[in-house]
């Protein structure tokens, strides 16, 4: 899934072009991250959105090898005074819960609009990974 | 009106591609196709992997876009060229080209994205696109060559 932007004639503008579409977005997980720490770069801003709508994978595999994977959506909204997020029903391994009780295991809270994340220890060669096709619902 | 096609930058993503000639490649510069939207801060870096690591890489901001543009505007797409600060040469080949950043969180509303466009000599695909969102993203290849 892409974005599809509708520019003006030219290669540049002093004002935002319309987008429109769903953008396909990663973020990295690290290994063993005992106190929630940002999902860098997944960031809701509750000035220009108020929901947003996501389907995901979850992905972690260290060089065991062991590969843990889950499928799923998600959807987070801002009730005029906080996020919150909630993930919906899944395919695969449960690897999302309320705390880290599996070696596997990740755990998601908001703090403010940012998405932050703690994981479980896998072990070494760990790649971790949040792949996300994202609507945001403009404000 | 243009419409572009636009992945957004979130941690890195990376486009492959194919040198084939059977002499080494030296490459003059690399130019992928980027969108900024409303020039997000952080610092942004193309490289190029191969199976050994980054055979090169430099970094650029908002602010390297915009004076490429000479422009002030905060929306842009273009090609933007990245000169290699060392000579680069490459053996024949699949590489890599990456875009990653740091100190950068995309929004909604502010975010760098690389454009996709069809298919071409320097973007292969091994598969057939069934839609613009399945396009390669897009750049040009610049290469020195002998007279």
């Amino acid at each position: 899934m892409a974005l599809t932007v509708d520019f003006a004639d030219g290669f540049t503008s002093a004002s935002a072009p319309d987008l429109a579409g769903s953008g396909q977005e990663s973020y990295v997980l690290a290994n063993n991250q005992s106190s929630f720490t940002n999902v860098t770069g997944l960031l809701f801003d509750n000035t220009t959105e108020k929901s947003v709508f996501a389907e995901y994978e979850l992905q972690r595999t260290d060089s065991t090898p062991s590969e843990y994977r889950q499928s799923g959506s998600f959807i987070a909204s801002y009730d005029g005074s906080a996020w919150s997020i909630q993930f919906g029903a899944f395919v695969g391994d449960e690897m999302i819960a309320d705390s880290l009780t599996s070696a596997y295991s990740v755990q998601f809270q908001m703090s403010g609009g940012q998405v932050q994340y703690k994981t479980g220890n896998m072990g070494s060669g760990h790649a971790g990974r949040l792949a996300i096709s994202i609507v945001r619902i403009s404000a | 009106m243009t419409t572009l096609v636009v992945n957004t930058l979130a941690g890195e993503m990376s486009q492959d591609f194919r040198l084939a000639l059977g002499v080494r490649t030296q490459i003059a510069s690399v130019l992928p196709y980027l969108y900024m939207h409303n020039a997000p801060a952080g610092t942004f870096t193309v490289s190029i992997e191969a199976d050994y690591g980054t055979a090169a890489s430099k970094t650029f901001d908002c602010d390297d876009i915009k004076a490429a543009l000479n422009t002030t505007d905060d929306f842009a797409h273009v090609f933007y060229p990245v000169v290699f600060d060392d000579p680069v040469q490459l053996d024949a080949g699949t590489y890599s080209l990456k875009l990653s950043a740091s100190g950068y969180s995309p929004t909604g509303s502010s975010f760098i994205g690389w454009i996709q466009q069809h298919e071409d000599l320097n973007m292969e695909l091994d598969y057939t696109p069934l839609s613009d969102s399945d396009n390669p993203l897009a750049f040009r290849l610049k290469t020195y060559k002998e007279k």
